[in-house]
């Protein structure tokens, strides 16, 4: 079992280390499957997320950033789990998108969540999100290239069992992204931590 | 997105593959209702123009939006499903009203979401200025469909979104209640959620008429997968003097709508004792692997 932990853990650091050294995409093309290497998007088209383009009811997020705080991240879409959590990334250094909820740039809030920790106590992916300022810029990438820019207009941290789910991931209203990640106290019993850090971004252009 | 699925089947004690492939869910859910409010005189028009009353299935419904089928309907008071990709999407009657006015909620001319549901109701009265000139010397009354509110019982998790839907009555304007918090002017649909467990009524009035409907909040995530829309059989209500007017009242088939909890996003931090536990078990596993591996490494390159 603590070998299977510290395997995880090394596939882990050895995906930062190339994170790091050889940009951006190395770990994920270290890990992933053949089909998945190769981002086609060559050139960033960056604009102001509008609820009123047409162009927004087919973004499919493939990556988020939070420059301020170091994070630059494959997105995975992902639905609901039996518990009616919603789902996480299957690693440490991907976020996850709640793809039945709102998308970037149309109706409602874009939600996406990532590890805050792994399994070596080591930062996961939005282990720094507690250190974001409002007015900090997060964008948000599709497979195309196009870039939505968003602002931090709200930080908030909330029981884990008491978060109002129903405006967090609300589908109506302004486009917004939230980015959830734990944080608090680890609570043995319930095997999870006590607070849920959820960070609102509206469009940071109109 | 289109799936390509196997399954096996047992036939005669042979093992039969068959292959299907199964559209994804991701489209969009719309139930639109139609409902029709009839003078109580009979017709809008007098003789010698149309002299029967309207049904739900005497207008025709048009969809506009991104892939909606059905796209054109007849309507119904019990609610026609629609299914559409993500995107904006407007709910239409695309015949000739004659005589009536068409009303449309706010989920009429809406955007869908992949794997979202919404109501459009959209709810047609008597115009009566605009064909016959002496209306208002008669003091028409409009049959009122009966008020419901549906799903009459339902149940959600706490903090779980759920909706109702205010079926019947005259249009305008829909008031609202729950036990805490009055919902005045929010139209036919109703999106709320409870923060008590327990039995919860929520109430809705239009015009002189009231409906209630319950819903049971429990502690736990109320799994959607769980839910099953019972249908309901149509009956037959509403009858007047002078011109028989019947009127169809069904019940729908809604689908409450859930957001999931926060996401668990953490891991248990490893104690000092268990890391170092860890490292040891890596460590003896590399020591005993480590011969093997050089003799597979020399077999490899001899």
């Amino acid at each position: 079992m603590g070998a299977i932990v510290v395997l995880v853990g090394a596939a882990d650091i050895v995906s930062r280390i190339a994170n790091d050294t050889l940009g951006p995409d190395a770990g994920q093309t270290l890990f992933a499957p053949a089909g998945a290497i190769g981002n086609p998007s060559i050139l960033d088209v960056v604009h102001g997320a509008d609820a009123s383009t047409t162009q927004a009811l087919d973004f499919v997020p493939t990556r988020l950033k939070v420059p301020s705080v170091g994070i630059d991240a494959k997105v995975d879409p992902v639905g609901t789990r039996q518990d009616g959590t919603m789902a996480t990334p299957g690693n440490f250094t991907d976020t996850a998108w709640y793809k039945d909820g709102g998308i970037p740039g149309g109706q409602g809030n874009a939600v996406f969540a990532g590890h805050v920790n792994n399994a070596l106590t080591l930062p996961g992916v939005f282990g720094h999100l507690n250190q974001v300022h409002l007015g900090d810029y997060v964008t948000v990438q599709d497979i195309d290239g196009h870039t939505l820019v968003y602002k931090v207009t709200a930080i908030d941290q909330y029981p884990a069992d008491e978060a109002p789910a129903a405006s967090i991931f609300a589908t109506t209203g302004p486009s917004q992204l939230v980015l959830i990640t734990c944080d608090g106290e680890w609570v043995p019993a319930q095997k999870s931590f006590d607070k849920r850090l959820v960070i609102t971004a509206k469009p940071a252009y109109r | 997105m289109t799936r390509f699925i196997v399954s096996f089947a047992v036939v005669l004690g042979v093992l039969v593959p068959s292959f299907a492939f199964a559209q994804s869910t991701s489209n969009a859910l719309l139930s639109v209702y139609v409902q029709v409010i009839n003078p109580s005189q009979g017709s809008v028009y007098n003789y010698p123009y149309n002299t029967s009353t309207r049904t739900p299935a005497d207008f025709s419904v048009q969809v506009s939006g991104n892939s909606p089928s059905p796209s054109t309907f007849w309507g119904s008071q019990n609610a026609v499903q629609v299914s559409l990709n993500p995107g904006a999407y407007n709910v239409t009657i695309a015949n000739n009203p004659y005589g009536y006015t068409a009303d449309y909620s706010a989920g009429c001319n809406n955007t869908a979401v992949a794997g979202g549901t919404g109501s459009c109701v959209i709810t047609l009265s008597p115009n009566y200025s605009a064909y016959y000139p002496y209306g208002t010397n008669y003091p028409y009354q409009n049959v009122q469909p009966a008020l419901s509110c549906q799903p009459v019982t339902q149940t959600a998790g706490l903090r779980q979104n759920v909706r109702f839907t205010a079926v019947g009555g005259v249009g305008g304007t829909y008031n609202w209640r729950t036990a805490s918090q009055n919902y005045p002017n929010v139209g036919p649909v109703l999106t709320v959620a409870f923060d008590q467990t327990g039995s919860q009524l929520v109430t809705v009035t239009n015009a002189n008429q009231s409906a209630t409907c319950e819903v049971t909040v429990t502690q736990g995530y109320f799994n959607p997968a769980t839910v099953t829309n019972p249908t309901y059989p149509t009956y037959t209500t509403g009858y007047s003097t002078g011109n028989a007017i019947y009127t169809n009242y069904g019940t729908p088939t809604l689908t409450p709508t859930y957001y999931p909890r926060l996401p668990n996003t953490g891991v248990e931090p490893l104690t000092l004792a268990q890391l170092m536990i860890a490292l040891a078990l890596l460590g003896a596993a590399v020591a005993v692997g480590a011969p093997y591996l050089r003799k597979a490494f020399a077999i490899v390159t001899r």
